[in-house]
């Protein structure tokens, strides 16, 4: 089967086959230099002349899993076919803070109307017992915002916006 | 006798207390939030009961509720683990007043420790060296601002009532000051219950060693040697080692007199740790005693062969120490790394989520504290600690070794964590001569760890196994002869 995966910026396609028991992958047009053995769902092995490596995966409704000899990755899963090689491209004429994790907002050190410089912290939220300090990217006046102290918000809910002067 | 114990606490620390229980013939009794309702420690013990709803101030610092689970279901003890209300003497107090016994050292002396302010100025008295720094808390920014002054930058600021780094904040310039005073009180406030902070010299670049002590209801006292857990992130702890690398039979002889000092004059009678701060000239400064279990408690276990937590237990059970100072021997060598839902590229930020898949590690000297299994939430409300390996070796290097191999074979997919951070630091050169210091992770891993181009094709090459999607290779063919080779599938994105 043949898929599309993005790492950072570059795309990669991937390409992989089985032959008898053995697995094999092309990735941009490349054979990998390593047969892969499935062991079970989970569990893949990965074999070449040098080495032997335990591979294993897991996924859930959005993402996939990967972790081997302590490394692991995450991919996520997304369906939309029109989009799938669109990199975002981060509006520099605005900055939208959002939360990084799932947390309760302790401060809010602006309001809207103000002044702000790249740098500066904007908003502090909690999770787990810890404070993050969230600063903001640009230079500019706030234009909304969206929480208050004490709100409970989810992961990458919008808590600012800031319109570059 | 106590027949009967609960266990105020969650994740490992409860599983660890439930299993102590377990071979001492003593009955448990977990207590859940909503949220863990089929938490692995819930499931454990003997008898579990819902004490409130996720936010801990409802349930696991929910001291009332607390205790009338503890006299519902019959116990006469209760086991508050480490963080929570394990150092909280109000709450210690309370389980007295209830007819209840409280695993831990008692409610004045625990009072008197709990406070930084208070304990500085005891020890002082007492002869033991401590950092320059305020006697008395205050939120009084003049005072700060003086004392700053007078001591220099950088200082530290520190919740009096705190402990594992929560409400503490390092500043290097006046202006970073008030913001830094608000932020401590906040924090202090919300994690301990307590906005009273006080402001000491920051040290440089010292070593972290803590000596466990034993101290019972009759005066028997003796220390279980050192810990050495320099390497820190955010003022917590991640890796730690027994004997500490600096360590030389005279500073052991030395600390553990000072330590000895610290618990008899505070008229502590349980298991505690006092930490000390040693500079590059093996000067050393009390720093506080944490009065419960610590989180690192396993490798004084593995190195003395003393089951620390049923030594807790019975002191709280008015038995002596069966031990004495001589008696307590330093086996061969262990190394704790403490394995947090937590993303080591991102500032070590939290990484909640639901375990998808586990393996554990095994092998010579390996041992695995663990609170999770497949299918465990790991919520956003507590501490995202989910599991301690514990590698014991001959020498330190079989240790390191014995725990890069098992660090490599614990796989834990579904949350981020730092395995694969904590690989790279015990490995590191400086990390293998014992170079650490409370530093360490500034200086050598301040910037990212790069992620190999062969590394990251083996990663998409798994990743593309995913869910059954594996066609026979007589499709291939089929493949190269549509107009787009690539059949478009949907989009996978790595980060």
């Amino acid at each position: 089967m043949v898929m599309k995966i993005k790492y950072d910026k570059e795309i990669f396609n991937v390409q992989n086959f089985t032959e008898k028991d053995d697995l094999f992958v092309k990735i941009n047009g490349n054979q990998l230099n390593y047969i892969f053995k499935k062991i079970s769902e989970n569990h893949y092995q990965a074999f070449n002349n040098e080495k032997k490596i335990d591979i294993f995966i897991a996924e859930d409704k959005l993402n996939i899993y990967v972790g081997f000899e302590g490394k692991s990755f995450k991919f996520e899963k997304t369906n939309d076919e029109h989009h799938y090689s669109i990199i975002d491209e981060k509006n520099l004429n605005e900055d939208i803070i959002k939360s990084p994790l799932p947390g309760n907002i302790v401060k809010v050190n602006v309001k809207e109307g103000d002044i702000v410089d790249n740098g500066d912290p904007i908003i502090v939220i909690e999770a787990m017992k810890m404070e993050t300090t969230l600063y903001s990217s640009i230079s500019g006046i706030v234009k909304k915002v969206y929480v208050q102290e004490d709100y409970q918000v989810d992961s990458d809910t919008p808590l600012v916006l800031i319109e570059k002067a | 006798m106590i027949k009967k114990v609960l266990v105020a606490n969650r994740g490992e620390i409860a599983v660890r207390i439930i299993r102590a229980l377990n071979e001492m013939d003593i009955k448990s009794v977990a207590i859940y939030s909503d949220i863990d309702k089929n938490a692995v420690h819930t499931q454990l013990a003997d008898e579990s009961i819902r004490v409130g709803p996720p936010p801990a101030l409802e349930s696991y610092l929910n001291q009332d509720a607390i205790i009338n689970a503890a006299l519902e279901t019959g116990c006469d003890a209760i086991h508050p683990g480490y963080g929570f209300l394990s150092e909280r003497y109000d709450f210690n107090q309370k389980v007295h007043n209830a007819g209840l016994i409280f695993i831990g050292a008692n409610p004045q002396s625990m009072r008197l420790l709990g406070s930084k302010v208070q304990s500085r100025q005891i020890m002082s008295k007492a002869g033991i060296p401590i950092i320059p720094g305020m006697m008395a808390s205050t939120k009084d920014y003049k005072e700060f601002e003086d004392y700053a002054e007078k001591i220099g930058f950088p200082i530290l600021i520190k919740a009096s009532d705190g402990g594992g780094g929560k409400g503490m904040r390092i500043v290097s310039t006046m202006k970073d000051l008030h913001s830094a005073i608000d932020a401590a009180m906040r924090e202090s406030m919300s994690a301990f219950g307590s906005d009273a902070i006080y402001l000491e010299k920051y040290l440089e670049n010292p070593h972290h060693i803590e000596f466990q002590i034993a101290r019972d209801h009759f005066g028997n006292v003796i220390h279980l040697n050192e810990r050495e857990c320099s390497i820190q992130r955010r003022h917590q702890k991640i890796i730690e080692e027994t004997p500490s690398p600096i360590m030389t039979p005279e500073l052991r002889k030395q600390m553990g007199d000072a330590a000895i000092k610290v618990v008899n004059s505070a008229d502590y009678d349980n298991i505690g740790t006092v930490e000390f701060l040693v500079d590059k000239d093996l000067n050393f400064y009390f720093l506080e005693v944490n009065a419960r279990v610590q989180v690192e408690h396993p490798i004084t276990e593995m190195t003395t062969g003393i089951d620390l937590v049923k030594l807790q237990i019975n002191i709280a059970d008015n038995q002596p120490i069966p031990y004495k100072q001589d008696d307590i021997q330093q086996n061969g060598h262990a190394i704790e790394c403490r394995i947090y839902a937590e993303d080591a590229d991102n500032n070590f930020t939290p990484s909640p989520g639901k375990i998808l898949y586990i393996k554990e590690p095994v092998g010579p000297g390996i041992r695995y504290d663990s609170g999770i299994e497949v299918g465990t939430e790991v919520p956003t409300f507590y501490d995202p600690i989910l599991s301690k390996l514990i590698a014991w070796g001959k020498t330190r290097d079989e240790a390191i070794k014995r725990m890069t191999t098992a660090l490599k074979q614990n796989v834990i997919l579904g949350v981020k964590t730092s395995i694969n951070f904590m690989i790279n630091v015990i490995n590191h050169p400086e990390f293998k001569v014992g170079n650490t210091n409370t530093n360490f992770l500034d200086d050598y891993f301040s910037e990212k760890i790069q992620t190999s181009k062969e590394d990251l094709k083996l990663a998409i090459a798994a990743a593309s196994f995913s869910g059954n999607h594996t066609y026979d290779i007589k499709n291939i063919n089929q493949f190269s002869k549509m107009n787009n080779p690539w059949l478009e599938i949907g989009k996978w994105e790595l980060f």
